[in-house]
């Protein structure tokens, strides 16, 4: 018997084609573990099997000391019984009900009234910014409106743990940042154990304290959003995974981040904001590059990372960077850990969002 | 293929087929002798077929069985026959009425009706009183068929109203029906029950309530064949159609 | 549509295809078009009110209903379980079931009587057991148009809930939603279009059947008569009362598929 609070899982499940599943998953009360990884590595398999929609071949899972699915002794607990708050990619509201009905359909389907039901259900539309929506249909819903329409459906049954399967991949980019915001403040609020699965690189590091990466049914790399830019395990990792992520603030036309400035392209209006930079658009020189680009700063060289050709080399002040080369021009810099070094971003490389 | 090119296609290939359905008729109209026969004569004259065609290798019959009302409807909606059997003089009449058959129609062949009853006689039937028992299952053939038309003026010569459970559409599915056990008793012609004998049994109707079916057959007025359909109805009515029909349990006027 | 609209898309459908498809719809047209030219207009209303006929549209009403409500209590869960469950012999169960769509109706009603009539295979035991005889009963006609009908139910929906996304029906489990609730508040409100066209056919057929129940329940007026058996009779002596009673059917036939529109083919 498994004595601990939040979601410990370790298990594997063959699907067809020869498509192997092995993971292990230890989510403390209150924390969100992401899951990254490509189309077809497997996150959604994972959702449902801990969600109690398929069962596992192998190992078990438990929640808060519960065996949920288990091979030896054989235990499974149906679905219904779990105790999970799922969040779905397409949000699969029910197209015939009204909001309300939605929100309050795992309260109603627990044998509360429907009356006790409709009034938990117009408290949680007043704490996502759905009021006076109760009674619309969801088809009439735009995609902000519906997300939150299912975060409320999921979170009304006060579950157990929270799966939330690409809750934002539905809604387009204007309507993301604001919905990632308040899908961040009721992450904090839930005290449960939280799985978000996606393959943004940025909403895993904004939303989760740890990031396990997923490749092909197998987790390759477990760590936080710094760790897993500095030092990528793999390809995937590389690509998509080790990018730079800073929070800053909009002021009179520049970014501040910490108390750096970063020149940019576009700002927006004043406020917080998001700044995303790939590794291979930071460049690094010897001595202060020509043309004097407007982002140019001399700091000092933390770590080097070496990977086949190419190499991360990893900076910490004034901001935090890791830039992306290939392994000759780390020679012909010569380069090593405690070299001074200039660093350079182009201003239009510097992908600007509202935070 | 263009499409317009397609469109042409199609109309003349319709075109053809029609063309071609007209020139086969004449071809084959020569041949083909179309003999629409009540459905109590459906064996025998199926017997009548194979003799007739061996003395007449020239023609070859076609036999068109149905209840004498809807072979009716057929002729005077002007479906091409050559010759027409009923069970019932009535609907030769109104035939000969709609001014379809060539000449009178002559009576060729007579019969008359028996109660028939499942092999072994479950319902313990004596004779047409039993037909007013409400514990047996009684069927007989619909009053507008001429077997169902006869059997009630039996009854009614007996005096007996009967508890009728299933008007039949024609004698063989009552025949059917007799036979499988699921109806108790029935009217039927005798010709019927020679037939099906081993599956059902027959008693004998009284004689005083008898009634006597006459058959009469004519070479309908639009026949596409009158010479063929002319020498069915003279194999029909010589001696030795008569043997066939005395065969059948027929009985000759 | 405008006008403009209007001649592109007719402009581009290949003329050759509209003239095959003109013969289709002639011969479609065509029986109707003689019954019409046929219908005693001024004696329709004497002739539709006639004792036989009055019987035989109460008869057809009573039966067609009755086997629809017969299918949905037995075909609804055939339909689900033939969608969802995984069993062996699947494939053989649902041509069983769907038999009766490809079998000419009187074989369905020979077969039936050689199984449930009185000396059937099944009928004799039950009729010694109980005293319970089907044939030449009213109850008798509803066994034989519920034969024909179901399938009709069970395609319609079986094909509904297999096109229908089942991650809907995860959504509710996930939410702590038993299978009877999914199935009540998730399943069945997300096919209904697709349930009420099954209905819809399956009455239909239920009303035009004459095969089945002729041959297995027999012919009575008031017992057993119902209106296809009664234009089947009456079109050999009463061909006026054959041409009303037939106007009827199609109208009856008509208004049932106009009121249905696209939505019996289409998924839901």
């Amino acid at each position: 018997m498994i004595d601990a609070a939040g979601l410990v899982a370790d298990f594997g499940i063959d699907r067809d084609e020869g498509f192997v599943l092995d993971v292990s998953l230890d989510i403390g009360p209150g924390r969100t573990v992401a899951l990254l990884g490509p189309n077809g590595a497997g996150k959604s398999t994972v959702v449902a099997a801990i969600a109690g929609l398929i069962a596992i071949d192998r190992g078990s899972i438990a929640l808060d000391g519960t065996m949920l699915d288990a091979r030896r002794p054989d235990v499974f607990v149906a679905s219904e019984e779990r105790g999970v708050g799922v969040m779905f990619q397409d949000h699969l509201l029910f197209a015939h009900m009204s909001v309300a009905d939605n929100i309050a359909f795992g309260l109603r389907s627990r044998g509360m009234s429907a009356d006790e039901a409709d009034s938990v259900a117009s408290e949680w539309c007043d704490r996502l910014d759905l009021s006076g929506m109760e009674n619309r249909s969801v088809r009439d819903l735009s995609g902000g409106q519906a997300q939150r329409v299912a975060l409320a459906r999921a979170l009304a049954t006060n579950p157990s743990i929270l799966l939330l399967d690409e809750p934002l991949a539905a809604l387009d980019v204007t309507t993301k940042a604001k919905a990632r915001r308040v899908l961040g403040e009721h992450l904090d609020a839930f005290s449960g154990p939280k799985l978000l699965i996606t393959h943004d690189p940025g909403e895993a590091f904004l939303l989760a304290d740890e990031v396990h990466v997923i490749e092909g049914g197998k987790i390759t790399q477990v760590g936080s959003a710094e760790e897993i830019t500095r030092s990528p395990r793999t390809e995937y990792a590389a690509d998509l995974a080790g990018t730079n992520l800073l929070r800053g603030e909009v002021a009179d036309g520049v970014v501040v981040v910490g108390t750096h400035v970063m020149h940019v392209a576009d700002s927006p209006t004043d406020g917080p904001t998001l700044l995303t930079i790939h590794p291979r658009a930071v460049s690094l020189h010897r001595q202060r590059p020509e043309g004097s680009p407007r982002n140019a700063w001399k700091t000092t060289v933390s770590h080097i990372e070496t990977m086949a050709d190419r190499c991360r080399v990893s900076v910490d002040a004034p901001i935090p960077l890791t830039s992306e080369v290939t392994t000759e021009s780390v020679s012909a810099l010569g380069i090593e850990v405690g070299s001074s070094i200039w660093v350079s971003v182009k201003a239009t490389e510097i992908d600007v969002q509202r935070s | 293929m263009n499409a317009t090119i397609l469109g042409w296609v199609a109309l003349m290939l319709a075109g053809t087929m029609a063309v071609s359905g007209c020139s086969d008729a004449s071809e084959t109209d020569s041949r083909e002798v179309v003999v629409s026969a009540a459905a109590s004569l459906s064996d025998v004259f199926r017997d009548m077929e194979v003799s007739f065609e061996r003395v007449h290798p020239e023609f070859d019959v076609l036999l068109n069985i149905g209840g004498s009302a809807a072979l009716r409807e057929q002729i005077l909606e002007g479906a091409p026959a050559d010759v027409f059997a009923s069970a019932s003089v009535a609907t030769m009449d109104e035939v000969v009425a709609g001014g379809d058959a060539e000449r009178t129609a002559e009576v060729f062949v007579e019969n008359h009706m028996v109660i028939a009853v499942p092999a072994g006689n479950p319902g313990a039937v004596i004779g047409l009183e039993d037909f007013a028992r409400t514990d047996l299952f009684v069927g007989l053939c619909a009053e507008s068929v001429p077997c169902g038309a006869f059997a009630r003026q039996v009854l009614a010569s007996a005096d007996v109203d009967p508890s009728v459970d299933s008007n039949e559409p024609n004698v063989r599915s009552l025949l059917l029906k007799i036979g499988l056990g699921e109806i108790d008793a029935g009217i039927v012609y005798v010709t019927d029950v020679i037939s099906a004998s081993g599956l059902v049994d027959s008693i004998t109707v009284p004689i005083n309530h008898d009634v006597t079916a006459e058959y009469p057959i004519a070479l309908l007025a639009s026949a596409p064949n009158p010479a063929g359909g002319e020498a069915f109805i003279r194999f029909v009515t010589s001696a030795e159609g008569a043997a066939i029909l005395e065969d059948h349990g027929f009985e000759l006027p | 549509m405008t006008d403009a609209k209007r001649r592109t898309s007719v402009r581009r459908t290949p003329v050759a295809l509209f003239v095959l498809a003109g013969l289709g719809v002639a011969l479609f047209l065509l029986p109707i078009v003689g019954l019409i030219g046929r219908t005693p207009w001024s004696d329709l209303p004497s002739l539709l009110t006639s004792d036989i006929v009055v019987d035989a549209i109460r008869l057809s009403l009573v039966v067609s209903l009755g086997a629809t409500a017969m299918s949905a209590l037995f075909g609804l869960p055939l339909a689900y379980v033939l969608a969802r469950a995984e069993f062996k012999g699947r494939t053989l169960v649902r041509s069983l079931v769907l038999l009766p769509l490809v079998l000419p109706p009187v074989v369905g009603g020979a077969a039936l009587l050689f199984a449930i009539g009185r000396r059937g295979v099944i009928g004799e035991p039950l009729y010694s057991l109980t005293g319970l005889v089907l044939p030449f009963s009213t109850w008798g006609v509803l066994v034989a148009v519920t034969f024909v009908s179901m399938p009709f139910l069970v395609i319609t929906v079986e094909g509904a809930l297999r096109n229908m996304d089942q991650r809907y029906e995860h959504a509710a489990s996930s939410l702590g939603a038993g299978a009877w609730t999914v199935l009540r508040r998730v399943t069945l409100p997300m096919i209904w279009p697709s349930v009420i066209a099954g209905f819809a056919l399956t009455w239909a057929r239920a009303l035009g059947e004459f095969g089945a129940t002729i041959t297995f329940a027999g012919n009575l007026q008031g017992r057993t008569q119902t209106l296809p058996l009664a234009v089947f009779v009456a079109l050999e002596t009463d061909r006026d009362t054959a041409i009303a009673v037939s106007l009827i059917m199609v109208v009856i036939s008509m208004t049932v598929l106009v009121l249905l529109r696209d939505r019996w083919w289409r998924p839901t």
